[in-house]
């Protein structure tokens, strides 16, 4: 009986040290449960520190402004004393908790930092937890999650690492070389006894067929390889690749993730509340007002979470942007239009040697030809454009006497030109006889209605031998060389051209340009000479909107300020103004500013301007003067960091405040 | 029997020099075990027949007396064995795994050993039924193991001591024997 007493105690005792370690955590988790512990989400300190150490840094309690009618106040922070009921000084006294659950932001350069802690009470911690945070962030009717942060016991840590050892251990054991399985050593003396041709060939890399060689028995070195494999062994180890996956889940069962994770911290020792700074930097679009960010976390054992944490009440950040103040209005501009319009084109039409005649037939006339007919057919259609003549002016090679060159030319012009005009005259009569067309008229209205050609006046001109086109030619030649280019320049200063395509003739290099450039100097030059139908003076002056403009409004709003900027650049104004501020240029803003009549907007601007300047008297003359025109700027001025900072420290905007204007 | 072993080991050293690198379709060995056996000189021959088959014949020949002066102390395995049977190879001849059958006549003079006196002569017939590995050493030496049994019948005189002519037991009967063989063989 005694004995068996002492067994039970014995087992008692073995089972109580069993689950001892266990007990611990789970303790915790029920204390946790109970208090329903959680981490908070509070703004960041070191932001309300910064505004501190501004406040420290600038302070003068005391500040002298004017009034509308330019009086001299000074102006302090001040509170009502209760029992008498005057105004009195007051001295700032920094909160020693901070509870608010908002802040306002400002929007610079189209991104807005929100900055916020994460703090874990030490009560919380474990070195066998890991704490896994997520911060929601609600945008716009959109959730999203941003990147974790993740608090890691020491435990929990060297468990994680131990799981990744025995994996890695695991691969390790998985042979990679399948020469590995091949007994190499009996394969060795097998084939030296058996296959003695392969045996000698062993450090030839030269290809044997497998039945080019087999032993006496027909053994092949294929079937000795395949008998000499530990088959057993290579199972064994294609069945671990196959394992893988599973043994990763068997030794990793909570994985160090890096993916989405902001910190993966391990603490050492507890220490206290855990605080974390997070900043997240999103990029402001239309209509963003407003951004909460909520909390949320799990506490986890290994890959067993223990315990699920309530939501964190949101943390709101208020968005403000430069660009809500931007002025809308159109903007016009007076656009001069011109009468008179012109175009030109040039072909090669080739014609017999001193022949004038146009032929379809020769070389790549047709081609030619039918691109010049397509593009005076494409002017004669142009919706905007009438077509008034067309010039035609043909240049000769320089082979030949001059005047004779001068005469060709301008016969081969009139010819060219007779063409044209006999095939538009064709094809005008083909269209009348076609019927109808849809037209457009000079307001862009389509009617349906008989397309009218007019008559088109071509005109015919020599250009002569055209030197000028040679010298271009030669001086990008690549196949003469610089000696025959100097040479050429040399003849170009013989002032009589007959001489000097003789004195060229007896140059070498005369048969490439007879060859290769000559040709290409025979060119018709087509001149077109248009006017824009349905004007009647020469210029016209038209308002219309200003589109450039219009795109730099349209780019502030959407907060694309750099592409805004290069919008509105040229015409300095207040939308250029702001696009400015957006972008932190702060001394172009203001120098635009300055230059502009002093509106309530103009005003808040500069108000902003001079706060960035710690000029705390101009800025704080500017917004209340902004505040006296136009009362939404009292408003206005709690969103914009700049401005909240003034009215903290010199209490501006209150009710009794002498200079706070009637609502 | 100096000379046949002259002859035997000119032969093997010949073989182990250098052969044509053709088929090796032959072995000669000799069996470490049967040495042991108070010397007994024994050698074995084979030819391959197939990829999987082999012939084998071979002959032990045990002639020597131990303390002949001594009669307390004589001993002696004198014997004269002869063997042929056949070799299955699942692999490939002279190379791994080996199942064999033999058939095998013995006849044999034993006594004086282990402390006992007695001695045993008989003519022996059976069969042989074995299996075992041949380790490849080199391109022609290999190491051939087996283990198995023979058994058969055999005709029998008991006797009191070694040099004793008085017969205490005569008879025939069949037997079973375990059997072992540790052999160094050339393969050519």
């Amino acid at each position: 009986m005694k004995q068996a007493d002492t067994v039970f105690l014995l087992a008692a005792v073995a089972v109580t040290i069993a689950f001892l370690p266990a007990c611990g955590p789970m303790r915790k988790i029920e204390t946790i449960r109970q208090k329903e512990l959680a981490a908070t989400l509070a703004l960041s300190r070191n932001e309300i520190q910064e505004e501190r150490k501004v406040i420290a840094v600038s302070h003068r309690d005391t500040i002298t402004v004017k009034d509308d009618s330019g009086k001299e106040m000074l102006i302090m922070k001040a509170v009502k004393d209760e029992s008498s009921g005057e105004m009195v000084a007051h001295d700032v006294i920094d909160a020693a908790v901070i509870t608010a659950r908002f802040r306002n932001v400002a929007e610079r350069h189209g991104r807005v930092d929100l900055r916020f802690e994460i703090i874990v009470p030490e009560s919380m911690q474990d070195s066998r937890w890991q704490l896994r945070f997520r911060p929601h962030m609600y945008i716009l009717g959109d959730s999203l999650q941003l990147e974790s942060v993740y608090i890691t016991g020491e435990d929990y840590r060297k468990r994680q690492l131990r799981g990744y050892e025995q994996y890695e251990r695991f691969l390790r054991s998985i042979i990679t070389d399948t020469t590995r399985f091949i007994d190499l050593r009996n394969l060795e003396i097998f084939l030296e006894r058996n296959l003695p041709e392969i045996y000698y060939f062993k450090n030839d890399t030269s290809y044997v067929s497998d039945d080019q060689f087999a032993s006496y028995y027909g053994v092949t070195e294929k079937q000795a390889v395949e008998h000499y494999t530990h088959w057993l062994l290579y199972r064994i180890n294609e069945r671990k690749k196959g394992r893988k996956e599973l043994m990763y889940h068997k030794y990793v069962r909570a994985p160090i993730e890096t993916e989405g994770i902001r910190l993966d911290t391990v603490l050492r020792n507890l220490n206290g509340d855990f605080v974390y700074a997070y900043t997240q930097t999103i990029a402001t679009r239309p209509k963003l007002r407003k951004v909460d960010i909520v909390l949320g976390g799990d506490i986890y054992e290994s890959d067993r979470k223990l315990y699920q944490m309530e939501r964190t009440e949101p943390l709101t950040f208020y968005i403000s942007s430069m660009s809500t103040l931007l002025d809308p209005s159109e903007r016009y501009m007076t656009r001069i239009v011109e009468r008179r319009a012109a175009a030109n084109t040039a072909c090669y039409v080739e014609f017999e040697q001193g022949k004038a005649e146009v032929k379809a037939d020769l070389g790549y006339n047709r081609e030619e030809l039918s691109r010049i007919r397509g593009n005076i057919l494409e002017v004669l259609e142009n919706q905007n454009y009438d077509l008034d003549s067309i010039v035609i002016a043909a240049s000769a090679s320089p082979e030949g006497t001059l005047a004779h060159n001068h005469a060709l030319s301008a016969q081969r012009a009139a010819s060219v030109a007779a063409y044209f005009d006999k095939d538009i005259r064709h094809y005008r009569d083909s269209v009348r006889r076609s019927g109808f067309t849809l037209n457009v008229d000079t307001d862009g209205r389509e009617h349906v209605g008989r397309l009218e050609i007019p008559d088109i006046q071509f005109h015919s001109r020599s250009n002569g031998e055209n030197w000028e086109m040679l010298s271009l030619l030669v001086d990008q030649d690549s196949t003469l060389s610089p000696k025959d280019k100097y040479t050429y320049l040399k003849h170009l200063e013989i002032s009589d051209w007959d001489q000097r395509e003789s004195a060229l003739q007896k140059e070498p290099f005369y048969r490439h340009l007879r060859e290769e450039l000559y040709p290409r100097l025979r060119t018709v030059k087509f001149d077109f000479y248009l006017h824009r139908k349905g004007m009647i003076k020469d210029t016209l002056h038209t308002t219309e909107l200003d589109s450039t403009y219009m795109r730099g409004i349209a780019l502030l709003k959407e907060r694309e300020y750099e592409k805004a900027l290069e919008c509105l650049r040229p015409y300095r104004d207040y939308n250029t103004a702001i696009a400015c501020v957006s972008l932190d240029y702060n001394a172009s803003a203001m120098a635009i500013l300055q230059e502009l009549e002093r509106t309530p907007a103009v005003n808040y601007m500069l108000a902003v301007l001079y706060a960035r300047h710690n000029d705390d008297e101009k800025a704080v003359q500017c917004y209340l003067d902004a505040c006296r025109a136009d009362r939404s700027f009292v408003f206005r001025g709690n969103l914009d960091p700049e401005i909240y900072i003034l009215i903290q420290r010199y209490g501006l905007n209150r009710e009794d405040d002498p200079f706070e204007p009637a609502s | 029997m100096k000379t046949v072993g002259n002859i035997l080991l000119a032969l093997l050293l010949a073989m182990a020099v250098s052969w044509p690198t053709a088929a090796q379709r032959y072995s000669v060995g000799t069996d470490g075990i049967g040495w042991m056996s108070l010397g007994a000189v024994n050698a074995d021959a084979s030819i391959a027949v197939g990829r999987h088959a082999s012939l084998h014949a071979g002959a032990a020949l045990n002639p020597w007396t131990y303390y002949r002066q001594d009669p307390d102390r004589q001993m002696q395995a004198r014997q004269m064995n002869f063997w042929g049977g056949i070799r299955w190879w699942p692999w490939h001849v002279y190379s791994g795994w080996w199942a064999g059958l033999d058939v095998q006549y013995r006849v044999y003079n034993v006594g004086g050993m282990w402390g006992k006196r007695e001695t045993e002569e008989a003519d022996t017939y059976g069969g042989h039924l074995w299996g075992g590995y041949s380790m490849m050493l080199s391109e022609h030496w290999n190491l051939d193991i087996g283990v198995g049994a023979w058994g058969g019948w055999k005709k029998y005189t008991v006797y009191s001591c070694p040099i004793c002519g008085d017969p205490l037991e005569q008879g025939s009967k069949m037997f079973i024997l375990p059997d072992a063989r540790l052999a160094i063989q050339l393969i050519f």
